[in-house]
């Protein structure tokens, strides 16, 4: 067992070192059908608000080898998912680190409250993309109001450093590196330069030294994410320092590499 | 349920300048896929993710006895010209069916069918499945040229078959939903059939509704179906892209969709 949390109260134990990302494999039921969940060590669900979220609708624009997210988070609010998909994990054995996001430090820190005690929650992740400056201060909110492992997403940015050193003092258990690249690129339709997010195994090459640097000098545990989409891939991330890796793009075009990739680690030992 | 298959090519050919009509050996999904489902096609080489998105291909024939579905698409941009070099024996990586498809209500005995852009072809297998049902077919289709147009023997033989080059949606609905002057009767082709069911552009569908209430004395539900154009990305829902405000709230279109009742749509 790979543990994710060592000193969380709750502790957050994985069997495979493999997470799938925030926003790329929904809350998990879409996929309870199709695709064996018990074989993937956790699942990390869609960025999820305190009140329903749908007045933006996201875009995926295609890039060489990724794809370019514009747009905010739609979800269906916190009230929602915890009557509609927490029974059901509730029934699942595959650990449910619920990703959260909000427009400030007291908007966390409501949701991480309504979720301590939650049965079949194991963890909450927050997404501090759009809050990077504020990511130790909400990382303390968070703390405050529950005892729940607590994963931050952090940005790649000149800062990670600083900024992962700032939130793990602030509380949290576990660093997911890194949340997808700022970045533009041109909308088919108009030609119009598109602000947005990068994702895909076209971000790999950079996130790798980043995480080869923080790995080092961090006294929490890692986990890598960006651009992951083979198991030599999630193997360069594991022996590089991370402790598990968190597929996103991937499951875009392959949700079955969830566990494909799971399964070749799944008898990976650190070395 | 959404299932990855790996599917081999029987053939690939093309059937206009700018369309091919590829063939797979899929013996599973001849009886179950419905008009309307996709398929989500991984357009790259194996351990390649470039293009990272799959393409989603509506199913244009099933051939039962052949244990053969069929796909119709322009291959038009970088991953469907990938699959447009594809050749026969080779295995493309596939996820579905996915989604949910016209539904065919059992008193239908006269189909209207309107359609344009790559929504034609779950519309080519609708006809085929109509008319082996002794269903009275009339499919129009709209094209901006003709060499995107599915050839007429693509249908059965008994299904009317009408085309409009190059095609406004104003030539069959007037701005307001009212009928236009100028083209096609549509009013009496909507008084005619006992179903319509339409793959156009979203656009299309407020005209349409408006037109099918001032035509139809009553409108009930099944009587006309929309398939909706949109992202078609995970195809169960997951990422969100692709929700759509519908009068019963959000809907996923790549799940709960693409073809919804027309009386659902705003």
């Amino acid at each position: 067992m790979i543990e994710l949390a060592p000193h969380n109260p709750y502790g957050l134990s994985i069997h495979i070192p493999v997470l799938t990302a925030a926003g790329c494999f929904g809350y998990g039921v879409e996929y309870a059908n199709s695709i064996d969940i018990t074989r993937i060590g956790a699942i990390v669900t869609r960025s999820t608000s305190f009140y329903a979220q749908r007045q933006s609708q996201p875009r995926l624009i295609e890039t060489p080898a990724g794809v370019l997210l514009t747009g905010t988070w739609p979800n269906p609010g916190l009230a929602y998912v915890l009557r509609h998909y927490a029974p059901i994990w509730a029934s699942w054995s595959t650990p449910v680190i619920v990703s959260i996001v909000g427009a400030g430090a007291d908007e966390y820190a409501a949701i991480a409250a309504e979720l301590e005690g939650v049965e079949g929650v194991a963890g909450i992740e927050l997404n501090v993309a759009l809050h990077a400056a504020h990511a130790a201060q909400i990382t303390s909110a968070v703390r405050a109001a529950t005892q729940l492992p607590i994963l931050v997403k952090l940005p790649p940015s000149p800062e990670a450093e600083q900024l992962a050193q700032k939130v793990a003092r602030a509380g949290a258990d576990a660093l997911t590196l890194f949340a997808p690249f700022p970045a533009a690129t041109p909308d088919p339709n108009t030609g119009a330069l598109v602000e947005g997010w990068l994702l895909g195994p076209a971000t790999r090459p950079l996130v790798q030294p980043m995480l080869r640097t923080l790995a080092g000098q961090l006294s929490i545990p890692i986990i890598a994410c960006g651009g992951i989409a083979q198991s030599s891939d999630a193997q360069q991330a594991l022996v590089a320092g991370a402790s598990a890796v968190q597929l996103g793009s991937v499951l875009l075009n392959t949700p079955q590499a969830a566990f494909q990739i799971a399964s070749a680690l799944a008898h990976y030992q650190p070395t | 349920m959404v299932q990855q298959r790996q599917l081999i090519v029987a053939e690939q050919r093309d059937v206009t300048p700018d369309l091919r009509w590829l063939t797979l050996e899929a013996p599973e999904l001849t009886r179950s896929v419905r008009a309307g489902q996709y398929l989500l096609v991984r357009c790259a080489e194996a351990g390649s993710y470039d293009p990272l998105l799959r393409r989603p291909l509506f199913v244009a024939a099933t051939e039962p006895a052949l244990g053969q579905i069929a796909l119709l698409y322009a291959p038009n941009e970088r991953g469907l010209a990938w699959l447009a070099r594809t050749r026969a024996g080779d295995t493309l990586d596939v996820l579905g069916p996915c989604g949910r498809g016209f539904t065919l209500e059992p008193r239908t005995r006269t189909l209207l069918l309107i359609g344009a852009g790559p929504g034609l072809a779950a519309l080519l297998l609708l006809a085929r499945l109509a008319a082996a049902q002794q269903v009275a077919v009339t499919l129009l289709a709209g094209a901006a040229n003709a060499e995107l147009l599915p050839p007429a023997y693509l249908l059965p033989g008994e299904v009317e078959y009408q085309t409009f080059v190059p095609w406004q949606l104003s030539d069959f609905i007037a701005p307001g939903g009212t009928a236009a002057t100028s083209s096609y009767n549509l009013p009496a082709a909507i008084a005619w059939a006992d179903q319509v069911a339409v793959a156009l552009p979203n656009a299309a569908a407020p005209a349409l509704a408006q037109l099918i209430r001032t035509t139809k004395f009553r409108w009930e539900r099944g009587f006309a179906s929309a398939l909706l154009e949109g992202p078609l990305i995970c195809g169960v829902g997951a990422c969100g892209v692709c929700g759509i405000e519908l009068r019963k709230g959000i809907r996923m279109l790549c799940s709960d969709g693409p073809v919804f009742d027309l009386r659902d749509l705003p």
